[in-house]
């Protein structure tokens, strides 16, 4: 019997898997560190606080740039070795990109947990306290009362899969970048610096509205991110008789997977782009 | 100047092949044919259009013009299975890779090519003194070339391409190489086709000849064909003598008084004829080596 010509899919996804991760040691030992120095600062200073808004920009950041990462060094426009090996040239550049999500959501994950045990470890709260304010028996137009107890955090279960949609979302938008774009970092830096300059020109009252309508909407980056409504307004618009609909009222599984959906297929079209660049003809 | 190789099966062909980078020709309405089990080398300046000829072959370059067969297959139709039936030692260093140790980068390649000869690559790790242990970024030029040799020898490929596979290598490497290419192919009777400027190099292995200049292909011939045509003759005739008006398939004319010397394309007898005819006195006829064959190719201005 002979040998098949070319690799077989498995093949290659499991040698890619390896070779990313290998490739990634740098990264991963950073990240390795980070948790380490994380750990040991609030194992000193107690109550970790596993789930805080503000860790969005960071898996935002750390998603999109993980990609860039995946495709180090290699010379995508030339004859680099990547593309002289013996598979289908965008079928080889999406797996490459689905080993490197396989590591980000490994590393997501392994990271998600331990922020979890450490916020037990230390006696702290698996999210922030600025979820929301319950009033009880308030009707929806009284002013609020003095002296409101703050909430327990308000995260749903499936609450903690919506990080690991948005940084899906946001890797393959890198990995469009990174496979589609020559110079994917200068076009990241001077797209940033375009958003700048734009907000610096406009109005003030006009860019308000636009990060509100971007944030706050339904399909907003931090809906997907987060699962919640977005904005963080709950702490002054939020009126409802108990905690569990209150609970029910600032998170919404539904909004989360539309959101997500919508991210994920935006950059999944935007990877199936910058891939065809490099198909066979 | 094509020889006639009507009747031989190729393992390679181009027809009309063009490919433009910009303003700049780099292939020009180029027809190639490397018949099956031959050791073309494919010689010409930097810059002629060699490596681009052999990344289309391999469909890293897309042509804008021309047809292209390999083994049987169009490139740009199956580039995947091209690829894994060829071996191919690039130009210039490995892309992407230089973190990995040079035995990761061979199990890599392994994974890739499912006729990978593990027993195989050894032998030849051992051969060229190629360490496993030590990272691709950290090896010198003829180090890597080793390396790159490897992978493409190991898998047992149908077709070789080899971009200047002697670059960087130090003469007894050079012979090393040399010598296990032949043992290669003497083992698998695979064709090879070699890119290189550096012809006297692969003299011992090469039976077939392109030329290459400005991108077009000027001359394609056998080793026999090129031995047999393709002569210097030194003659001698009296005071005023030009030698015979209608001398064809001249490549080269060098005159010292009242001898001669011609380097000319043609038949040796038709030739001698000619110039007895005209009043000369043929003194001397000989071969040229390959390279100075490929220097007096790449010279001539009119090629017959």
């Amino acid at each position: 019997m002979t040998a098949p010509a070319t690799p077989s899919f498995g093949a290659v996804f499991a040698e890619q898997l390896r070779v990313v991760g290998l490739k990634l040691r740098p990264e991963l030992l950073a990240a390795a560190l980070a948790l380490g120095f994380v750990t040991v600062l609030f194992l000193r200073a107690g109550r970790f606080i596993a789930a805080e808004p503000e860790t969005d920009g960071l898996i935002v950041l750390a998603a999109f740039f993980f990609s860039f990462a995946v495709w180090r060094g290699e010379r995508l426009f030339g004859d680099g070795r990547f593309w002289m090996l013996p598979v289908d040239r965008v079928r080889h550049a999406l797996i490459r990109v689905a080993a490197g999500w396989a590591w980000l959501m490994g590393v997501g994950a392994v990271t998600v947990l331990w922020l979890v045990m450490l916020a037990l470890v230390t006696g702290g709260m698996l999210a922030g306290e600025e979820t929301g304010v319950l009033i009880a028996a308030s009707g929806p137009q009284r002013p609020l009362p003095e002296g409101l107890p703050t909430l327990p955090p308000l995260i749903q279960p499936w609450q903690w899969l919506a990080p690991f949609g948005g940084a899906t979302a946001l890797y393959l938008l890198g990995s469009a970048f990174a496979l589609g774009l020559r110079h994917p970092l200068r076009w990241t830096v001077g797209l940033f610096m375009g958003l700048v300059a734009f907000m610096a020109l406009v109005p003030a009252n006009v860019v308000t509205d636009l990060i509100q309508a971007g944030a706050g909407g339904p399909l907003s980056l931090e809906t997907a991110l987060t699962g919640t409504r977005g904005g963080h307004d709950n702490e002054t618009g939020m009126v409802a008789a108990t905690f569990d609909a209150l609970l029910e009222g600032s998170t919404d599984l539904g909004r989360w997977a539309l959101a997500t959906l919508a991210w994920v297929a935006m950059g999944s079209v935007a990877l199936a782009a910058a891939a065809w660049r490099h198909r066979e003809r | 100047m094509d020889s006639p190789l009507d009747g031989t099966t190729f393992a390679v062909t181009t027809r009309a092949l063009a490919k433009r980078f910009g303003r700049q020709t780099a292939l020009d309405a180029l027809d190639l044919q490397v018949p099956k089990g031959a050791v073309y080398v494919l010689a010409g300046a930097n810059g002629a259009g060699k490596s681009t000829l052999l990344r289309v072959l391999l469909n890293l370059v897309r042509p804008d013009a021309g047809g292209v067969e390999v083994l049987g297959l169009d490139p740009c139709r199956s580039g995947a299975q091209v690829r894994a039936r060829i071996g191919y030692v690039p130009e210039g260093p490995e892309s992407g890779c230089g973190w990995m140790p040079v035995g990761r980068f061979l199990a890599h390649h392994a994974v890739y090519f499912p006729t990978w000869d593990p027993d195989y690559a050894a032998r030849l790790s051992r051969a060229l003194e190629i360490r496993p242990e030590r990272r691709l970024s950290h090896l010198s030029k003829g180090q890597a070339r080793r390396v790159q040799l490897v992978t493409a020898l190991a898998h047992r490929p149908p077709l070789l391409l080899l971009d200047e596979p002697t670059d960087g290598l130090d003469p007894v490497a050079r012979d090393e190489v040399l010598g296990l290419l032949s043992e290669h192919l003497a083992d698998t009777g695979c064709t090879v086709v070699v890119s290189t400027h550096l012809v006297h190099e692969v003299e011992r292995i090469a039976d077939h000849l392109g030329v290459l200049r400005a991108g077009r292909l000027v001359a394609q011939t056998s080793r026999d064909r090129l031995a047999a045509m393709l002569r210097t003759y030194r003659a001698e005739g009296p005071d005023g003598w030009v030698g015979p008006p209608d001398l064809s398939g001249v490549l080269q004319r060098r005159g010292h008084g009242r001898e001669i010397q011609w380097t000319v394309w043609g038949d040796e007898r038709e030739v001698v004829e000619r110039i007895v005819r005209s009043g000369g006195t043929v003194r001397d006829v000989a071969r040229l080596p390959l390279d100075e064959a490929v220097l007096t190719l790449l010279r001539s201005k009119d090629l017959p």
